[in-house]
C-alpha cells in the first residue's frame, strides 16, 4: 500500500512556512510576503549556499530523508538561474513527499 | 542541520555517497556551495562519499572572534573528520583551503590518502604576493582595483586585499562590469550577502591577521609529506604560482600540473578540466591503495 502524496498546496504551504522560518533574519523580504510563486534568487535574495542549505532543511522537516535535489537544483553542471516555490512543490510531489 | 563541533565552533557539512572518503575545501570568502555544482556530485556518481563543509567563518558554520590561521582551521578539519568517524581520506584544497589542507596533513600524514592543492598560495613558501607576480590584469580585477583605493604596486597580499576591495565594493553596490566568467560574489543579488559575511570576518574578528600566519617549516613539510600523494594543480594566470614551485622543490615526488589559460578560480572557471584531472587523481590513487 502506498501513501498518497501531498497535494501541491499543501507542500507549498509547507515550504514557505520554512522558508519564512530560515530567512527570518534577513533584510530581504518580498513585498506581500512569500507566496507560490516567490523565487528563491530574485525574490528571496537567496545565494548557492543558501539554497543547498535550505535543501537540508526540506529533508529534515518535509522530506524526512534525502532526496535528488540535483535534479532541481542543477542543469548541466551549472545552478539553474531560479527556482519558485511552485517549482519546488511540485519536485517534492513528485518524490512523494 | 548538519552541524559538528570543532573546537567551540558549529562546522556545517554535507555528505553523499559511498567508497573511499574525499574531503573538499572551499577558499577565502567562499563556502560548500563552490564545490557543490560543480564537483561534489560528479564524484559521488564516481563511487566517491564525498565531505563538502564551510570553513569557520563561512557559509553556514560560526563566525568567531579567532580561530583563522591555516593551522587552527586544520584542527577545525580534524575535529569534523573525528565527528564523522572519517579515519583516513583524500583531501582536496581550493586557495586557502589548500594551505588548510596541507597544514592538516603535516599534522596527520597518517589520515591523508592523498592530498591535492588547486591553486593554494602556502604563507610559508610564498609569504608576500605582489600584484607582478603574475601577468597582465583581466579587464575585470582591472575595474576592481580601479574602484578600490590602494597602492597596488606596492601591495605584498595582493590577493587577500583584491578579495577584500570586491567584498566591499560588493556590499557598497558599486557598478562593476559583468564577467563572463565565474567571479567571487558574482550570483544571486550580485552575492551580496556572502560579500558581507566576508567583510564582516575581516572587520570584527582576529582573521585579517590570522589568515597570513605561516604555518609547518618547510623542513617539517618535506618530513611529513614525503610519503603522501601530492597533486599540485595551478593556474598559469594566476600570482599562486610560486608556491607549486616551491612545494615542487621541496616534494618532488608531487604531481605538478600547470593550465596555463586558467586563473585562480579555476575549479569554477575551468570545470570540465578540474573534474577530470581529480577524477583522474583520486582513481589512481584509491586503485594503488587498494592494490
Amino acid at each position: 500500500m502506498t501513501t498518497a502524496a501531498t497535494p501541491v498546496a499543501d507542500l507549498e504551504a509547507k515550504l514557505i512556512a520554512l522558508l519564512e522560518d530560515f530567512t527570518q533574519d534577513w533584510d530581504t523580504a518580498p513585498d506581500g510576503g512569500i507566496t507560490g510563486e516567490s523565487r528563491l534568487l530574485a525574490d528571496l535574495g537567496f545565494e548557492s549556499i543558501d539554497v543547498i542549505q535550505f535543501m537540508v532543511a526540506v529533508e529534515e522537516d518535509i522530506a524526512g530523508r534525502k532526496l535528488p535535489f540535483n535534479d532541481l537544483v542543477m542543469k548541466d553542471g551549472r545552478y539553474v538561474d531560479d527556482l519558485s516555490v511552485r517549482q519546488m512543490a511540485v519536485f517534492l510531489t513528485k518524490e512523494g513527499c | 542541520m548538519a552541524f559538528a563541533d570543532a573546537n567551540g565552533a558549529q562546522i556545517a557539512y554535507q555528505q553523499w555517497g559511498d567508497g573511499p572518503d574525499v574531503v573538499l575545501l572551499h577558499g577565502l570568502a567562499a563556502n560548500r556551495a563552490f564545490w557543490f555544482a560543480s564537483h561534489a556530485q560528479a564524484l559521488v556518481e564516481a563511487g566517491f562519499r564525498v565531505t563538502i563543509y564551510d570553513l569557520r567563518g563561512h557559509g553556514y558554520s560560526t563566525m568567531s572572534t579567532t580561530g583563522y590561521s591555516a593551522t587552527a582551521l586544520a584542527h577545525d578539519l580534524r575535529d569534523l573528520l573525528d565527528a564523522l568517524h572519517i579515519r583516513r581520506a583524500h583531501v582536496v584544497g581550493h586557495s586557502y583551503g589548500g594551505g588548510v589542507a596541507l597544514e592538516f596533513a603535516a599534522e596527520h600524514p597518517e589520515r591523508v590518502e592523498s592530498l591535492c592543492l588547486f591553486d593554494s598560495r602556502i604563507n610559508r613558501l610564498q609569504p608576500q604576493q605582489w600584484l607582478n607576480d603574475g601577468p597582465a590584469l583581466s579587464d575585470f580585477e582591472t575595474a576592481v582595483l580601479a574602484a578600490a583605493s590602494g597602492d597596488w604596486e606596492n601591495e605584498t597580499q595582493i590577493g587577500l586585499r583584491y578579495l577584500e576591495s570586491l567584498a566591499r565594493l560588493t556590499v557598497s553596490g558599486a557598478a562593476l562590469p559583468s564577467m563572463g566568467q565565474w567571479t567571487p560574489f558574482g550570483e544571486g543579488r550580485g552575492g551580496k550577502r556572502t560579500a558581507t559575511q566576508f567583510v564582516r570576518l575581516l572587520d570584527f574578528t582576529e582573521a585579517t591577521r590570522e589568515f597570513l600566519v605561516m604555518g609547518a617549516p618547510p623542513a617539517r613539510l618535506r618530513q611529513q609529506l614525503s610519503g603522501t600523494p601530492l597533486l599540485l594543480a595551478y593556474g598559469g594566470q594566476s600570482r599562486c604560482v610560486a608556491s607549486q614551485r616551491a612545494l615542487r622543490d621541496l616534494l618532488p615526488h608531487a604531481r605538478c600540473e600547470l593550465r596555463a589559460d586558467a586563473g585562480h578560480f579555476f575549479p569554477a572557471t575551468h570545470r570540465e578540466w578540474t573534474a577530470g584531472l581529480l577524477a583522474d587523481w583520486l582513481t589512481v590513487e584509491t586503485r594503488q591503495v587498494g592494490s
